[in-house]
């Protein structure tokens, strides 16, 4: 069952990413991405990664999404579609890079080492962690105990981001 | 002395007092403008000299609060590994800082009179900026750091397009908008990959984890330092990284020029001081070439531009990149004669650069334009103004009776104590040339005929809001404390002295724990 769920968010989210990037009109790029995100959540699920899952689902795929959506309708860019890579050289050397890319992964998994030791110890003391007090906790604690002035100031530096959208779009004065 | 070990949240209330009481003061401001009477908002600053409006006063009387709570925890000391810094350092950056946003406040009203900016969220939002800039002098910790030059630069990025009609400013927004965005990206991979490296944000375990060799992979630490120093580059407008302040600088409003020219700058640079040259000291072989080339760059090529320029806020704008190398000589020197010396600099610079802007503004609308051409003959004309200008000037030049003069003797005492001959006769020969184009201000307003009907032609301008008196008091203050420098000198170095002790366990490596005098 794993197995079958693993392989169908996996193939969601690759289909999905090159479905997107290879779609001329914006709106259904975003639409695709949206479902990327999806598949991907689906996989942080498995992991047990629960917290992770339901930020990437709340944040990327309706926040984030949402506002690329307003903006392209908005700005009424739906249908005017131009070519990034413009010439040859810019199509070879976004392509090469892709390969590369894709020759380092691969050799990587290919010769089935494990990274440092040291992420393998971490990540014992994540999992002791996370037994103690939740996937939840290990965000929430440090963030509302040692962090309590970071997300205070947080709280204004959202305070003056909203008052100077407000202020830059207002129509009056100025 | 009192000693604060943030046991209890308290502790915390406390130390952040200064910042908190301007958070609350931005708010207060921002509800005054929303329940205020429509139509009273266009009455303000109708007439020059008026009345103060109300979130005018209620943000000096903010800023003189948060430098009040700011001066009694003066004698405070914390733990070397809190989240928030309380030493002497710190104490003296939020003077410098405060003392800057007091300055471009009081003097702002000249120019909402001027042209009827309005005044509510102009405030607000000048305020919401200077908590930033507090949060970043008392950050030690990078995710802090990283929030509070957020916030400091959300709220700039607004400022610089306060005038909303005016399409340079709305360019200067976008541009220092894009740029910024651009530097913070930088910042926070640098943060990733120093964390990479120490397995810590907080500085004073990065700092022991990077004396203590125990730091992880050189590539690491260097790459992390690297975009660090590029991230904060840009906010203090250090050649290479400052294509963007002559245009920001240029179209955004007066006071708001002098806001990023002083506070901004004055705030990065804290961050720049403390973190590069006491946590990062253990690193001193991965930046230490790189900052001497940003140093050398950054003296050599805006001097060198500012030569060419005519148009007077332009020139102010090249010459603030100039000093920006002056003062990263004292970053290059790390040493505690380094830092105290770049603080008094910043101090001696903020009050001069906020003036003078303000002065070019104030004496550039009475005649229609603040290109050379435009100053001819002023000095006989204006003589107590024009004369206030000509000793600013004299101290960004660096000219011996100033406290421009005594900043760079101290910068450059502290160069060459630390070895630095090369950044030293640099900061010499590129200060004689910046006499030129400073200087040819001066020749211009009193030795070269006023253009026919110049003084005609605008209507006869007087200073809203005391403008005249707090000019003539900053260039007093400059030439006094040019005159007069060693009490403040010795204020300043007993303060920055004066750093945490750890009551138990090692002593922070890095940190030079000096005696107090």
């Amino acid at each position: 069952m794993s197995d079958f769920l693993f392989y169908a968010f996996a193939t969601g989210s690759v289909l999905g990413a090159i479905m997107m990037v290879t779609r001329r009109n914006p709106v259904s790029a975003v639409i695709l991405l949206v479902g990327v995100f999806f598949s991907v959540s689906g996989m942080f699920l498995m992991l047990d990664a629960h917290y992770i899952a339901a930020i990437n689902v709340i944040l990327y795929g309706g926040a984030i999404m949402v506002l690329f959506l307003f903006v392209i309708m908005l700005l009424n860019q739906g249908h005017a579609t131009w070519n990034d890579m413009r010439g040859p050289a810019t199509t070879l050397l976004a392509g090469s890079a892709g390969v590369a890319f894709l020759a380092v992964l691969s050799h990587r998994i290919a010769d089935g080492t494990t990274y440092a030791p040291t992420v393998d110890q971490a990540g014992q003391a994540l999992r002791a962690q996370a037994q103690e007090m939740g996937i939840i906790g290990m965000v929430a604690r440090p963030l509302f105990t040692d962090y309590a002035i970071v997300l205070q100031v947080t709280g204004v530096l959202l305070l003056a981001a909203m008052v100077g959208t407000i202020v830059l779009a207002r129509k009056r004065g100025g | 002395m009192r000693v604060m070990d943030f046991g209890s949240r308290a502790d915390y209330w406390a130390a952040m007092m200064p910042a908190v009481v301007l958070a609350l003061s931005a708010v207060v401001v921002l509800m005054i403008e929303a329940f205020a009477r429509p139509g009273a908002e266009t009455a303000e600053g109708a007439e020059p000299g008026g009345r103060a409006s109300v979130a005018f006063l209620v943000t000096m009387y903010a800023m003189a609060t948060a430098l009040v709570a700011s001066v009694s925890l003066g004698d405070a000391t914390g733990p070397p590994d809190a989240l928030i810094a309380l030493d002497g350092f710190r104490g003296v950056a939020e003077l410098v800082l405060l003392g800057a946003g007091l300055l471009v406040v009081a003097l702002s009203r000249d120019y909402a009179a001027r042209t009827g900016m309005r005044g509510g969220e102009f405030h607000a939002l000048l305020l919401l900026a200077l908590t930033g800039m507090l949060v970043v002098a008392a950050a030690r910790d990078l995710i802090l750091l990283f929030v509070g030059i957020e916030l400091m630069s959300i709220s700039v990025y607004v400022l610089a397009g306060y005038a909303r009609r005016n399409p340079r400013s709305s360019e200067a927004s976008v541009k220092y908008f894009i740029m910024g965005a651009f530097a913070s990206a930088f910042l926070l991979y640098g943060i990733a990959l120093l964390y990479g490296a120490t397995g810590t944000t907080r500085l004073s375990e990065a700092a022991l984890a990077i004396s203590s060799g125990a730091a992880a992979g050189d590539l690491l630490l260097a790459g992390g330092v690297g975009m660090l120093l590029i991230g904060l580059g840009f906010k203090v407008a250090a050649v290479p990284f400052h294509m963007w302040t002559p245009d920001a600088y240029e179209g955004a409003p007066f006071p708001v020029t002098a806001f990023m020219a002083t506070g901004v700058k004055a705030a990065a640079f804290v961050a720049v001081l403390r973190i590069f040259t006491v946590d990062l000291a253990g690193a001193h072989a991965q930046w230490a070439g790189a900052v001497w080339w940003l140093a050398a760059l950054t003296m050599i090529v805006p001097n060198l531009v500012a030569l060419q320029q005519q148009d007077l806020k332009r020139m102010l704008a090249y010459s603030s990149v100039a000093h920006a190398g002056y003062l990263l000589v004292g970053v290059a020197a790390m040493s505690d004669a380094g830092r105290s010396g770049a603080l008094f600099y910043l101090g001696a610079y903020a009050v001069t650069t906020a003036a003078a802007l303000a002065l070019v503004s104030h004496l550039a609308a009475g005649r229609g334009g603040r290109s050379l051409r435009d100053f001819r003959g002023l000095g006989w004309e204006k003589p107590w103004l024009s004369a206030a200008l000509v000793v600013l000037l004299l101290s960004l030049a660096g000219f011996p009776p100033t406290a421009g003069f005594v900043g760079k003797l101290f910068l450059l005492r502290a160069g060459l104590a630390a070895g630095e001959f090369g950044l030293a006769v640099i900061l010499v020969l590129s200060s004689l040339v910046s006499y030129y184009y400073y200087l040819r201000v001066v020749w211009k307003m009193y030795f070269e005929e006023s253009p026919e009907g110049a003084s005609g032609s605008a209507p006869a301008l007087r200073g809203a809001g005391g403008f005249r008196w707090i000019v003539v008091g900053c260039a007093l203050a400059v030439l006094a404390a040019g005159l007069f420098p060693g009490r403040l000198i010795e204020g300043v170095e007993a303060a920055t002295a004066r750093a945490p002790v750890a009551a138990d366990g090692p002593e922070v490596a890095g940190v030079e724990v000096g005696e107090a005098p």
